[in-house]
Protein backbone atom coordinates (compact mmCIF):
# COMPACT_ATOMS: atom_id res chain seq x y z
CA UNK A 1 0.00 0.00 0.00
CA UNK A 2 3.16 2.57 0.77
CA UNK A 3 4.96 3.92 -1.37
CA UNK A 4 8.61 4.06 -0.61
CA UNK A 5 10.61 7.47 -1.50
CA UNK A 6 12.25 7.97 -4.57
CA UNK A 7 14.70 11.28 -4.34
CA UNK A 8 15.00 12.27 -8.10
CA UNK A 9 19.26 11.96 -8.70
CA UNK A 10 18.76 15.27 -10.81
CA UNK A 11 17.06 17.27 -7.94
CA UNK A 12 19.61 20.08 -7.01
CA UNK A 13 21.03 19.66 -3.44
CA UNK A 14 21.47 22.94 -2.14
CA UNK A 15 24.39 22.50 0.70
CA UNK A 16 23.38 26.49 1.85
CA UNK A 17 20.26 25.02 4.26
CA UNK A 18 18.09 27.09 5.91
CA UNK A 19 18.52 28.23 9.47
CA UNK A 20 15.25 26.72 10.38
CA UNK A 21 15.90 23.56 9.23
CA UNK A 22 16.96 22.91 12.21
CA UNK A 23 14.65 23.94 14.28
CA UNK A 24 12.18 21.96 12.68
CA UNK A 25 14.31 19.07 12.10
CA UNK A 26 14.75 19.24 16.36
CA UNK A 27 11.26 19.53 17.14
CA UNK A 28 10.30 16.72 15.28
CA UNK A 29 12.95 14.39 16.91
CA UNK A 30 11.35 15.61 19.81
CA UNK A 31 7.65 15.28 19.23
CA UNK A 32 8.27 11.35 18.03
CA UNK A 33 10.32 10.87 21.17
CA UNK A 34 8.46 12.27 23.71
CA UNK A 35 4.81 11.25 22.17
CA UNK A 36 5.42 8.12 20.35
CA UNK A 37 8.72 6.77 22.03
CA UNK A 38 10.18 6.37 18.81
CA UNK A 39 14.29 7.48 17.74
CA UNK A 40 14.04 8.91 14.34
CA UNK A 41 16.98 9.76 12.13
CA UNK A 42 17.19 12.49 9.50
CA UNK A 43 18.52 10.57 6.93
CA UNK A 44 18.62 13.69 4.39
CA UNK A 45 17.40 17.31 3.26
CA UNK A 46 16.52 18.68 0.11
CA UNK A 47 14.73 21.52 -1.36
CA UNK A 48 11.88 21.14 -4.17
CA UNK A 49 12.55 20.58 -7.89
CA UNK A 50 12.43 17.03 -8.80
CA UNK A 51 11.23 15.88 -5.21
CA UNK A 52 9.57 12.69 -6.52
CA UNK A 53 8.02 10.85 -3.21
CA UNK A 54 4.50 10.23 -2.58
CA UNK A 55 2.91 9.17 0.56
CA UNK A 56 -0.54 7.91 1.57
CA UNK A 57 -1.39 10.51 4.59
CA UNK A 58 0.01 14.21 4.99
CA UNK A 59 -0.93 16.85 8.14
CA UNK A 60 -0.99 19.95 6.80
CA UNK A 61 -0.35 23.39 9.36
CA UNK A 62 -0.22 26.94 7.72
CA UNK A 63 2.20 29.98 9.45
CA UNK A 64 0.75 33.23 9.47
CA UNK A 65 2.04 36.39 11.18
CA UNK A 66 5.50 36.69 11.31
CA UNK A 67 6.59 33.93 8.82
CA UNK A 68 3.93 33.08 6.54
CA UNK A 69 4.28 29.49 5.34
CA UNK A 70 2.94 25.69 5.54
CA UNK A 71 4.29 22.74 7.44
CA UNK A 72 3.32 19.20 5.88
CA UNK A 73 4.14 16.03 7.61
CA UNK A 74 3.67 12.96 5.43
CA UNK A 75 4.03 9.54 5.91
CA UNK A 76 2.72 5.70 4.60
CA UNK A 77 -0.41 4.47 6.05
CA UNK A 78 1.55 1.57 7.73
CA UNK A 79 3.63 4.11 9.38
CA UNK A 80 0.40 5.71 10.91
CA UNK A 81 -0.99 2.21 11.97
CA UNK A 82 2.24 1.59 13.83
CA UNK A 83 1.99 4.89 15.63
CA UNK A 84 -1.43 4.23 16.21
CA UNK A 85 -1.24 0.96 17.13
CA UNK A 86 0.49 1.79 20.74
CA UNK A 87 -3.12 4.05 21.82
CA UNK A 88 -5.32 1.96 20.49
CA UNK A 89 -4.44 -1.24 21.31
CA UNK A 90 -5.40 -2.30 17.97
CA UNK A 91 -3.72 -1.92 14.67
CA UNK A 92 -5.75 -0.06 12.42
CA UNK A 93 -6.41 -1.57 8.91
CA UNK A 94 -7.77 1.81 7.37
CA UNK A 95 -6.81 5.62 7.24
CA UNK A 96 -9.78 5.63 9.68
CA UNK A 97 -10.41 8.72 12.24
CA UNK A 98 -8.20 8.01 14.94
CA UNK A 99 -5.33 7.96 12.18
CA UNK A 100 -6.07 10.97 11.05
CA UNK A 101 -6.44 12.56 14.43
CA UNK A 102 -3.11 10.97 15.50
CA UNK A 103 -1.55 12.60 12.02
CA UNK A 104 -3.32 15.97 12.71
CA UNK A 105 -1.78 16.09 16.15
CA UNK A 106 1.87 15.34 15.45
CA UNK A 107 1.66 17.68 12.69
CA UNK A 108 0.05 20.43 15.17
CA UNK A 109 2.84 19.47 17.89
CA UNK A 110 5.48 19.97 14.89
CA UNK A 111 4.19 23.55 13.79
CA UNK A 112 3.52 24.69 17.71
CA UNK A 113 6.62 23.46 19.20
CA UNK A 114 8.77 25.05 15.78
CA UNK A 115 6.98 28.56 16.04
CA UNK A 116 8.12 29.24 19.43
CA UNK A 117 11.84 28.61 18.52
CA UNK A 118 12.51 30.14 15.67
CA UNK A 119 13.21 33.64 17.17
CA UNK A 120 10.28 35.17 15.00
CA UNK A 121 7.53 36.94 17.31
CA UNK A 122 4.06 37.13 16.24
CA UNK A 123 3.70 33.58 14.43
CA UNK A 124 0.59 32.50 14.73
CA UNK A 125 -0.66 28.36 13.77
CA UNK A 126 -3.72 27.33 12.12
CA UNK A 127 -5.60 24.54 12.54
CA UNK A 128 -4.10 21.15 11.02
CA UNK A 129 -5.45 19.36 8.16
CA UNK A 130 -5.09 16.10 7.27
CA UNK A 131 -5.09 14.58 3.61
CA UNK A 132 -5.71 10.64 3.06
CA UNK A 133 -4.97 9.52 -0.28
CA UNK A 134 -2.94 6.33 -1.67
CA UNK A 135 0.03 7.86 -3.30
CA UNK A 136 -0.94 11.53 -2.89
CA UNK A 137 1.50 14.61 -3.87
CA UNK A 138 1.39 18.18 -1.63
CA UNK A 139 3.15 20.92 -4.00
CA UNK A 140 3.89 24.43 -2.99
CA UNK A 141 3.95 27.41 -4.70
CA UNK A 142 6.59 28.28 -7.15
CA UNK A 143 7.27 31.39 -4.99
CA UNK A 144 7.75 29.47 -1.70
CA UNK A 145 10.95 28.45 -0.32
CA UNK A 146 10.64 24.70 0.65
CA UNK A 147 12.55 22.84 2.67
CA UNK A 148 12.49 19.10 2.64
CA UNK A 149 13.80 16.72 5.62
CA UNK A 150 13.58 13.16 4.96
CA UNK A 151 13.55 10.84 8.35
CA UNK A 152 13.85 7.42 8.87
CA UNK A 153 12.58 5.50 11.29
CA UNK A 154 11.46 1.80 12.15
CA UNK A 155 7.99 2.09 10.83
CA UNK A 156 9.44 3.85 8.14
CA UNK A 157 10.20 6.93 5.97
CA UNK A 158 8.63 10.08 6.31
CA UNK A 159 8.74 13.79 5.60
CA UNK A 160 8.81 16.85 7.06
CA UNK A 161 8.36 19.71 4.45
CA UNK A 162 8.20 23.41 5.14
CA UNK A 163 7.30 25.68 2.14
CA UNK A 164 7.89 29.36 3.39
CA UNK A 165 8.10 33.06 2.28
CA UNK A 166 11.53 33.91 3.81
CA UNK A 167 10.84 36.75 6.02
CA UNK A 168 13.03 39.91 4.93
CA UNK A 169 15.28 40.37 7.29
CA UNK A 170 17.02 36.49 6.98
CA UNK A 171 17.00 36.90 3.17
CA UNK B 1 -7.02 10.76 42.23
CA UNK B 2 -9.41 11.55 39.84
CA UNK B 3 -8.84 13.42 36.83
CA UNK B 4 -10.90 14.96 34.26
CA UNK B 5 -9.02 15.25 31.09
CA UNK B 6 -10.60 17.34 28.14
CA UNK B 7 -8.83 17.45 24.68
CA UNK B 8 -11.39 17.66 21.42
CA UNK B 9 -8.75 15.19 20.21
CA UNK B 10 -9.67 11.64 20.95
CA UNK B 11 -5.95 10.48 20.50
CA UNK B 12 -4.36 13.08 22.37
CA UNK B 13 -7.07 12.02 25.21
CA UNK B 14 -5.83 8.87 24.87
CA UNK B 15 -2.18 9.75 25.14
CA UNK B 16 -2.49 11.93 28.35
CA UNK B 17 -4.15 9.27 30.03
CA UNK B 18 -1.59 6.81 29.18
CA UNK B 19 0.59 8.99 30.21
CA UNK B 20 -1.28 9.55 33.50
CA UNK B 21 -1.56 5.85 33.97
CA UNK B 22 2.35 5.41 33.81
CA UNK B 23 2.87 7.87 36.49
CA UNK B 24 0.08 5.85 38.65
CA UNK B 25 -2.87 7.76 38.24
CA UNK B 26 -5.99 5.32 36.56
CA UNK B 27 -8.94 6.85 37.68
CA UNK B 28 -9.68 9.27 35.18
CA UNK B 29 -12.59 11.02 33.22
CA UNK B 30 -13.17 12.09 29.57
CA UNK B 31 -14.72 14.86 27.87
CA UNK B 32 -14.35 16.18 24.07
CA UNK B 33 -14.98 19.91 23.80
CA UNK B 34 -15.24 22.70 26.55
CA UNK B 35 -19.04 22.79 27.76
CA UNK B 36 -18.76 18.63 28.68
CA UNK B 37 -15.53 19.77 30.54
CA UNK B 38 -17.39 22.10 32.42
CA UNK B 39 -20.63 19.76 33.19
CA UNK B 40 -18.58 16.86 33.86
CA UNK B 41 -16.42 19.08 36.58
CA UNK B 42 -20.08 19.75 37.85
CA UNK B 43 -21.27 16.30 37.71
CA UNK B 44 -17.87 13.98 39.23
CA UNK B 45 -15.55 15.11 42.33
CA UNK B 46 -12.50 15.29 40.54
CA UNK B 47 -8.78 15.86 41.59
CA UNK B 48 -7.63 17.85 39.45
CA UNK B 49 -8.19 18.86 35.59
CA UNK B 50 -5.94 18.89 32.24
CA UNK B 51 -7.60 20.96 29.65
CA UNK B 52 -6.67 21.96 26.04
CA UNK B 53 -6.64 25.11 24.90
CA UNK B 54 -8.14 24.95 21.58
CA UNK B 55 -11.56 23.20 21.97
CA UNK B 56 -14.91 23.49 20.59
CA UNK B 57 -18.01 24.32 22.02
CA UNK B 58 -15.90 26.50 24.58
CA UNK B 59 -12.20 26.73 25.03
CA UNK B 60 -9.80 25.97 27.58
CA UNK B 61 -9.33 29.60 28.69
CA UNK B 62 -13.25 29.90 29.14
CA UNK B 63 -13.39 26.85 31.04
CA UNK B 64 -10.75 27.98 33.27
CA UNK B 65 -12.39 30.83 33.94
CA UNK B 66 -15.81 29.18 34.35
CA UNK B 67 -15.03 26.75 37.12
CA UNK B 68 -12.76 29.40 38.57
CA UNK B 69 -16.50 31.85 39.02
CA UNK B 70 -17.68 28.46 41.12
CA UNK B 71 -14.80 29.50 43.67
CA UNK B 72 -13.29 25.94 43.14
CA UNK B 73 -9.58 26.23 43.26
CA UNK B 74 -9.28 22.68 42.14
CA UNK B 75 -5.41 22.37 40.47
CA UNK B 76 -5.85 23.36 36.49
CA UNK B 77 -3.32 22.60 33.94
CA UNK B 78 -3.41 23.62 30.24
CA UNK B 79 -2.09 21.33 28.40
CA UNK B 80 -1.31 22.38 25.05
CA UNK B 81 1.03 23.36 21.86
CA UNK B 82 0.06 27.55 22.88
CA UNK B 83 3.01 28.51 24.50
CA UNK B 84 4.03 31.96 23.65
CA UNK B 85 3.80 34.44 26.66
CA UNK B 86 1.37 36.45 26.19
CA UNK B 87 -0.65 33.37 26.16
CA UNK B 88 0.34 32.02 28.88
CA UNK B 89 -0.10 35.18 30.78
CA UNK B 90 -3.71 34.99 29.76
CA UNK B 91 -4.22 31.85 31.21
CA UNK B 92 -2.42 32.18 34.79
CA UNK B 93 -4.71 35.55 34.54
CA UNK B 94 -7.86 33.20 33.78
CA UNK B 95 -6.84 31.05 36.77
CA UNK B 96 -4.84 28.35 35.22
CA UNK B 97 -2.39 26.56 38.02
CA UNK B 98 0.02 25.42 35.87
CA UNK B 99 1.30 24.79 31.86
CA UNK B 100 2.11 22.21 30.01
CA UNK B 101 3.00 22.36 26.44
CA UNK B 102 3.13 19.49 24.30
CA UNK B 103 4.78 17.90 23.20
CA UNK B 104 5.60 16.64 27.29
CA UNK B 105 6.65 13.13 28.40
CA UNK B 106 5.05 11.16 31.20
CA UNK B 107 8.49 12.86 33.46
CA UNK B 108 6.84 16.30 32.70
CA UNK B 109 3.45 15.16 33.28
CA UNK B 110 4.83 13.71 36.74
CA UNK B 111 6.50 17.13 37.90
CA UNK B 112 3.75 19.10 37.40
CA UNK B 113 1.25 16.52 38.96
CA UNK B 114 3.59 16.53 42.19
CA UNK B 115 3.28 20.09 42.70
CA UNK B 116 -0.10 20.18 43.46
CA UNK B 117 -1.11 16.62 45.03
CA UNK B 118 0.06 13.73 46.12
CA UNK B 119 -0.20 10.46 43.44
Amino acid sequence: MSTAVVLDPNASKNRTVHPFVGTFASCTEKVFSTMLGWDIVLADQTQSRGFLSKYDVSGIIGFSGGLRGTLVVSCSAEMTYSAAESFLGARPTDITDDVVDLVGELTNMIGGSSKDRLGIAGIELGLPAVVSGIGHRVSFQPSAHVEILHFLCDAGPFTVEIGFRLPSAAK
Amino acid sequence: MKVLVADDSGVMRKIIIRALNSVGVTDTIEAANGQEAIDAFKANPVDMILTDWNMPEKNGLEVVTEIRATGSEIPIIMVTTEAQKSQVIAAIQAGVSDYLTKPFDSDDLRAKLDKFVAV
